[in-house]
């Protein structure tokens, strides 16, 4: 029998056929899908022992507890931490992702003089040779910190230097008992979005405490959650203010009538909004300006006055300043620890000539335009503590260890300004100054956050135990009765999340949503 | 056996994203490639601006956090999914995919109805040195593969051998998914819907409770619920629609 061509091809088409009946196919396609993606090209995951550890979220000023998984080292994976009595076990949607912070692309980690590669030693001699010309000011964008005893020191010591702070900085002598609220009218501030320390703002709203009344143009993410949305034109939040400080029997204030003009809303809700706010108490108003302070003055708003910190009397230092407050061309030399404020902030105070020192983990915002800048260390790289912020009832102060190592030729900022100044001082010196005066006033309790219940400070038997469990990582919190209620306008913002780089996860939600990750992302797209 | 969902309270949900960070981290979702967007990139968990079509003062909005809804019948991805790369595990309720089966044919994203399943359009790249932050329980999956939300699965099996070892079976109450970790405001409720008297299964039967497109009959696992009428009534429109993508025109 002859094989034609065409059996051939009846041959081959057919086997093709009836391999497509057998496991052959199917399997190779199973086999080149599992090892495309199981080659040494894939990114390696880390492997070691999961160790847990604690620390404090350093990415703003509210330094909230943070639990984190640890494989070699390096975090992995966050969580709140439920013993940390401010942030109540939340962390906002920044804080989970801190532990990528440290790699973020725009982490510096050689000085820089006007974007050229320097030298530790170059800028600790040019800040050496420049702050005692003077005039010079010392910004600390986190007041509050052990560093910033420090620097109040350094101030103290040389002349023409001061220690300012950012202008929306909240006082640790007055806190905001949110709790207590039953109502709260926020004037156009992101109060369930950005305001304070958001995962515990958060926290309390979810438990219903408190009704949430929102007077803003648009409708933002509390507007859209709160109970009530006054929709107001735009800017006139200070006329709504004034408005319902004449419907409490205010003084003044602006009559009900040309508020309810200004503001687009009619004269009967301004009235019914007075009427909420005085039968539903007690009341909170938060936003800018004096009518605010009235308002919360006529409504007896929860706001505390904190008794002074323990180690307030052993922290010889220049009072802090309000950076807004100090005279604009006037300064020569501006060491700004952190990256958040604004260059028009920073310049508008500069004379002719001035240097911009920045201290900062990243090269980003002023830092661009800096004179210098100087590496430091990334949240969870070095020992930190933070004072109790400001949308807090108590006074609290909080140490979170290192939970990875800091990179070569980074430095703390407080010590180096220090150093450079000639000043003698160290951030463990002002520490352990601030828990042997807790120590000694046996006020409050300590919770530390591996897992162990409060103690209270009198109870613990030396300085040297409360300095172990600090430094372990633990959060002291007074206990002492508030004092008198005063009233102020709440800070408008209190923790705002710095406009510097977030986390390289959160900008999905500003890329792949509908979502800002910050209430400045928000405010900059409106 | 367990049939494992969720409960997600609008009322609660402030739209801040924090389940959508910690989701992503939790499972080794690399930071988004710039040429990624709404449609390309990853998330496996996002978070939807919908608005009641009104305007000026009388228009109200609500979040609502989409994820795989784990459908428990006529799992329209599993059926069409050429190479078994998606299975409805029957002994928790839970849509499996394994990217290592995948093909990258897409057949599953066109029958999603929830819009719920993301390809990878990029390779996986994280800056350097950030690998070492990765979750060593979840392996990042390459470019060419689908992927969704799996209720965190690593975790599970975390606590399945937490379990073992203590010589009993796992419960809901030993693990959650990271966003219901996450919710500063608690908004997500996470349970075996088939423990009745558990508070999970107990929202389930509230009667501001619903499902997105019951129509289809595909019994999903994720509920929401809300006391406002017109939230509860875009559940069978599919009419949610972000505002980005309303604003893109």
């Amino acid at each position: 029998m002859k094989s034609t061509r065409r059996d051939l091809l009846l041959l081959g088409g057919g086997a093709a056929a009836g391999t497509l009946f057998t496991p052959i196919p199917w399997k190779l396609l199973d086999d080149v899908a599992i090892r495309t993606q199981n080659g040494n090209w894939t990114t390696p995951l880390p492997r070691g022992e999961v160790v847990t550890r604690h620390s404090l979220c350093t990415l703003c000023p509210s330094g909230c507890g943070v639990k984190a998984r640890c494989v070699n080292g390096h975090p992995v994976g966050l969580t709140g931490l439920p013993v940390h009595p401010v942030s109540r076990g939340t962390l906002c949607p920044l804080g989970y992702g801190a532990h990528q912070a440290p790699y973020h692309p725009l982490r510096l980690r050689r000085p820089l003089r006007l974007g050229l590669a320097s030298s530790l030693e170059e800028a600790a001699a040019a800040l050496a040779a420049e702050i005692k010309k003077g005039p010079a000011v010392i910004l600390d964008e986190r007041p509050g910190r052990a560093a910033s005893a420090l620097y109040r020191r350094v101030a103290a010591a040389l002349p023409g230097v001061r220690y300012a702070v950012p202008a929306d900085s909240g006082s640790p002598d007055r806190g905001v008992d949110l709790e207590s609220a039953r109502t709260v009218l926020s004037l156009g501030e992101p109060l369930l979005d950005g305001w304070g320390t958001q995962g515990r703002v958060l926290s309390i709203w979810k438990e219903r405490r408190f009704r949430v009344i929102q007077a803003e143009a648009e409708l933002s993410h509390t507007a859209a959650m709160a109970d009530r949305w006054l929709a107001i034109r735009p800017g006139s939040q200070h006329v709504l203010a004034g408005g319902l400080l004449v419907a409490l029997g205010g003084t003044d204030g602006i009559p009900i009538e040309e508020a309810a003009a200004r503001t687009g809303l009619t004269p009967e809700s301004i009235a019914a909004t007075a009427r909420e706010l005085r039968e539903h108490g007690p009341s909170l108003v938060i936003g800018e300006g004096a009518a605010v302070a009235a308002l919360n003055g006529l409504l007896d708003a929860p706001l505390v006055r904190r008794l002074p910190a323990p180690w307030q009397s052993a922290e010889a230092g220049a009072a802090p300043v309000s950076y807004e407050e100090i005279a604009n061309g006037s300064v020569r030399l501006a060491v700004v620890d952190g990256w958040a404020t604004p260059w028009e902030t920073i310049a508008r105070k500069l004379a002719r000539g001035a240097v911009v020192m920045m201290l900062s983990p990243f090269r980003v915002g002023s830092c661009e335009l800096a004179d210098w800048v100087i590496p430091a260390p990334a949240v969870f790289e070095s020992l930190e503590d933070a004072l109790a912020p400001s949308d807090a009832k108590e006074l609290s102060w909080s140490m979170g260890p290192a939970i990875k190592a800091a990179p070569e030729g980074v430095v703390e900022p407080a010590e180096f300004v220090a150093r450079a100044a000639g000043i003698e001082g160290s951030l463990e010196s002002e520490r352990r100054r601030r828990v042997e005066a807790i120590f000694a006033s046996k006020r409050g309790s300590v919770s530390a956050f591996d897992g162990g219940t409060a103690s209270a400070v009198k109870d613990l038997e030396s300085a040297e135990k409360l300095w172990e469990v600090m430094t372990a990582g633990a959060c002291w919190i007074d206990d002492a009765a508030a004092g008198e209620a005063s009233h102020w306008a709440a800070p408008s913002r209190l923790a705002r999340h710095s406009a510097g780089p977030v986390t390289p996860l959160a900008t999905k939600l500003h890329q792949e949503s509908a979502l800002w990750a910050t209430a400045a992302g928000r405010e900059k797209e409106a | 056996m367990a049939r494992y969902g969720m409960v997600i309270d609008l009322d609660r949900c402030t739209g801040c994203g924090a389940c959508m960070v910690a989701c992503a981290a939790e499972n080794n979702v690399p930071p988004a490639e710039p040429r990624a967007n709404q449609r390309t990139g990853i998330t496996p968990l996002r978070v939807y601006r919908v608005s009641n079509g009104e305007s000026g003062a009388a228009e109200r909005a609500a979040f609502v956090p989409m994820m795989c809804m784990h459908c428990g019948e006529h799992t329209p991805c599993e059926s069409v999914c050429p190479q078994q790369a998606v299975e409805l595990d029957r002994a928790t309720g839970i849509v499996d995919q394994m990217p290592q089966r995948c093909l990258g044919c897409r057949y599953c994203m066109a029958a999603c109805p929830y819009h719920a399943r993301y390809f990878n359009w990029f390779d996986p790249a994280w800056p350097a040195g950030m690998e070492r932050t990765l979750n060593p329980g979840v392996a990042p999956r390459t470019r060419g593969v689908v992927e969704k939300c799996d209720f965190c699965h690593a975790r599970l099996h975390a606590a399945e051998e937490r379990a073992a070892a203590e010589g009993r079976n796992v419960s809901a109450a030993d693990w959650k998914p990271a966003c219901v970790e996450a919710c500063p405001s608690q908004a997500i409720a996470f349970g075996d819907l088939d423990e009745r008297e558990s508070e999970t299964a107990k929202l389930t039967r509230d009667p501001q409770s619903f499902r997105w497109l019951v129509k289809l009959h595909t019994d999903p696992k994720v509920y929401y619920r809300s006391r406002r009428a017109w939230v509860r009534a875009l559940a069978d429109q599919g009419g949610a629609v972000p505002r980005k993508e309303a604003r893109n025109g």
